[in-house]
């Protein structure tokens, strides 16, 4: 088998192949270039952005949001999530409504939220962190909740107080599950703040590429496209580097990869 | 008359509330300080439920539970018990030091003493070098070993031992024995050790309580007159070993 | 207390309280609406006919993004798990392509199709192409590597492979991947629809929320939460009852 390395170039190759058919393609003309532009008019439209402070702008709204929104959520959607999952009674009360909640697509709550504050700014966020809450929250629930029976009868014999179990055992034993709803949140988060970018028109990456769809400006629409999914590979990227290394007891070399 | 140590009076422990499955009936027994007793017995004769109880993990339904004349009614931190299920038993999120160091927190032991008292016990089981390990990266008895530093962490005066070697091969099993035997003779540990293997329980004990099942009663006592240190090879063929074997080997169920 | 009525307690109480609420004036019944006018507005829209169209158009455009998106993503995850050096060699083009939010691919579909289906059904079908690539070709990768040695010594050629051994032998873990990508499919036809396509369940909440009708706008999100968690139920009860047998290895196994 192949050495890693030699994977790794082998797919660079693919992928500069298939930017190549790319080109080719849009070269021939066969689409037009109105909704297929090249890649050199893509990435030339990005470099010109990346030069642009009206662009930078844009970047960092959207940007602003998304982690506004998703910090906001997870403080509180761990801390709530905590509390309702480490007692059996607040969840036989709360748990049925959660799961009526669940199913709902984050962005339905939208035209909820628009009618209540209006299309602005608040709103965006708001959003934003009402829909980012949810899969920290119930990812949190589960955590707290499903503790080892064996540990809880160790607390027992070693005598821990309450904080010391919740924050010794309950916690660490929450945090791939924690975890596993910060990933979803943060995916959600990126989502939401380009709806409500799209809907609002307040400045944003979101409100960018409607705009280019409109005015049939397809080269900044595929550079703004390229753009998100960096902000999107690299927040995932960022985040499970987090979870590698608070999770590393979890690694077991002689399985790893 | 000494007063008792840890004893069990006439305990009973029933389970269910329509259909009741009676799990211990009238079970008595007292354990005397620093002996190391093996209470032995084929599987669901309830000698797990009677280790909890005494662990104070459990409330029989009828008849107490003492230690040091006090009734049991929750766990006492001078009883540490060793599970079966080690890797359920360890803190998958803590080094092999931090588990051991969990009991000395528990303690309330100053943190500059902690780091000694972890060295050496993790010598004494022989994972000094694996201190930075994590649980996932041990083996079986490796694992059972850290749970068993982390219970002598606890500083007990009885271990309490649930079929503790049940899951591991049979030579781990073997050195592992060995080293329970070493290291409670050293600290003079009281042991309550739980088996369903008959050798097991002669070659460990100073006393094995056979259990009988369905209800779990107490069956016979035997005193293992057996010189110590044993050996796995010369004592598994001594004449007395053999005499308890053929005659508790009756009290079991066939095929145990 | 029984659970069961712990649990609808919550709810119920809220509902009376946002009744009180309304009636009370405390809030203005303009932006919030209440329990009552939204039942009211239900039956409204049950009446005219718009509840089981939006509904028709959204479920269409899902479903058929679904199943386009879906069967792509099967076939290529069956192609990535049996052959390692074609996923090797895509690894990286399809780590770039992942992270687009789907929802930026709205206008770029809105652009190439105008207003209408087709545009829903392309975004659906990207969005559901991935978690079926990824859980296809995990599954594919995680079949009992004996079960194709047999298939080559009773010498199968790659098709009847794929199909007598491969195909069933991930298809538990591969009906999981279809129900999450069912959720996904409602979720993402929806968000299109609030975004900028003028059909379906979607559209009709925006139009509600800018005509200013909050009773008619509570009424279509709770219809699509509630199919939402419909659709969930039914293909968890047939996963249980076409898959339960064989134990539940299919959700834990990875």
């Amino acid at each position: 088998m192949r050495s890693p390395l030699a994977r790794f170039v082998g797919s660079a190759v693919v992928m500069l192949a298939l930017i190549g058919l790319w080109q080719l393609g849009a070269n021939a003309g066969v689409i037009s270039p109105v909704f297929f532009p090249g890649p050199d008019r893509s990435f030339g439209t990005l470099w010109d952005q990346l030069h642009d402070a009206e662009f930078w702008h844009a970047f960092s709204e959207t940007l602003r949001r998304m982690v506004l929104g998703f910090v906001s959520a997870s403080i509180v959607g761990v801390a709530a999530g905590a509390a309702i999952g480490l007692s059996a009674n607040v969840r036989a009360y709360v748990e049925p409504t959660l799961e009526l909640i669940r199913p709902l697509p984050a962005s339905a709550v939208i035209p909820v939220f628009v009618l209540m504050i209006g299309l602005n700014e608040r709103m965006i966020i708001a959003v934003i962190a009402f829909a980012s809450l949810w899969p920290v929250l119930l990812g949190t629930v589960h955590g707290f909740k499903t503790i080892e029976p064996r540990l809880i009868e160790v607390s027992r014999m070693l005598h821990l107080t309450r904080m010391e179990l919740i924050f010794k055992i309950a916690l660490p034993n929450a945090m791939p599950d924690i975890f596993a709803g910060l990933r979803l949140a943060l995916t959600v988060s990126l989502i939401l703040a380009v709806v409500t970018e799209m809907l609002s028109g307040m400045p944003g990456l979101g409100h960018n590429i409607i705009m280019a769809a409109r005015s049939f400006r397809s080269a900044d629409l595929y550079a703004g496209i390229i753009v998100l999914g960096a902000i999107g590979y690299l927040t995932n990227v960022t985040l499970e580097r987090v979870e590698r290394h608070v999770l590393r007891w979890r690694n077991d070399p002689s399985s790893a990869a | 008359m000494t007063t008792s140590f840890l004893a069990a009076d006439k305990l009973h422990y029933v389970v269910g509330e329509t259909t009741r499955l009676n799990i211990l009936q009238d079970v008595s027994l007292q354990v005397r300080e620093h002996e190391f007793v093996c209470i032995v017995g084929a599987s669901g004769c309830g000698k797990t439920t009677l280790l909890r109880l005494l662990g104070g993990l459990l409330q029989p339904t009828q008849g107490s539970v003492t230690f040091r004349d006090k009734p049991v009614t929750e766990p006492d931190r001078a009883l540490a018990i060793v599970f079966q299920d080690y890797a359920k038993a360890l803190l998958p999120w803590r080094t092999v030091a931090g588990n051991v160091e969990l009991a000395l927190e528990s303690r309330r032991v100053p943190r500059g003493e902690r780091g000694e008292i972890i060295h050496r016990l993790l010598g004494q089981v022989g994972l000094a070098d694996r201190a930075d390990a994590f649980p996932v990266q041990l083996s079986g008895g490796m694992q059972q070993r850290l749970q068993i530093a982390r219970c002598l962490a606890q500083s007990p005066q009885v271990l309490l031992m649930d079929e503790p070697f049940g899951a591991l091969d049979a030579m781990t099993r073997q050195s592992l024995q060995d080293e329970v035997s070493r290291l409670s003779a050293a600290s003079g540990t009281t042991v309550v050790f739980v088996t369903h293997d008959l050798e097991e329980a002669i070659y460990l004990g100073d006393r094995v309580i056979a259990m009988e099942s369905r209800p779990g009663r107490i069956g016979e006592v035997v005193d293992v007159d057996i010189p110590r240190p044993r050996n796995q090879l010369t004592t598994r063929e001594h004449p007395r070993f053999l005499e308890l074997r053929h005659h508790l080997f009756n009290l079991l169920p066939t095929g145990h | 207390m029984p659970r069961a009525l712990k649990g609808a307690l919550l709810p119920i109480g809220l509902m009376l309280l946002w009744e009180l609420c309304a009636r009370s004036g405390f809030i203005v019944a303009e932006s919030m609406s209440n329990p009552t006018a939204i039942a009211h507005a239900a039956w409204a829209t049950v009446l005219d006919g718009s509840l089981l169209k939006a509904t028709r158009e959204t479920f269409g455009a899902a479903l058929a993004g679904m199943a386009l998106g879906a069967s792509l993503g099967i076939v290529c995850g069956i192609a990535f798990g049996l052959w390692r050096l074609l996923a090797a060699l895509m690894r990286l083009s399809t780590e770039a392509l992942r992270p687009i939010p789907s929802v930026a691919l709205i206008p770029l579909a809105l652009l190439i199709y105008g207003y209408g289906f087709r545009m829903e059904i392309a975004v659906v079908a990207f969005a559901s192409f991935w978690p079926l690539l990824i859980i296809t070709e995990n599954a594919v990768r995680g079949i009992e590597p004996r079960l194709i040695e047999v298939s080559r010594a009773l010498g199968f050629g790659v098709v009847d492979r794929v199909i007598k051994i491969v195909l069933p032998a991930a298809l538990p873990r591969v009906f999981v991947g279809l129900r999450l990508a069912a959720a996904v499919s409602l979720v993402v036809a929806v968000t299109v629809e609030i975004t900028a396509n003028p059909i379906g369940l979607g559209y009709a909440l925006i139009v509600a929320q800018e005509s200013m009708k909050p009773d008619r706008m509570f009424v279509f999100l709770i219809w699509i939460g509630f199919l939402g968690w419909l659709v969930n139920a039914v293909l968890l009860r047939a996963q249980q009852r076409w898959f339960g047998r064989m134990g539940n290895w299919a959700e834990h196994g990875r």
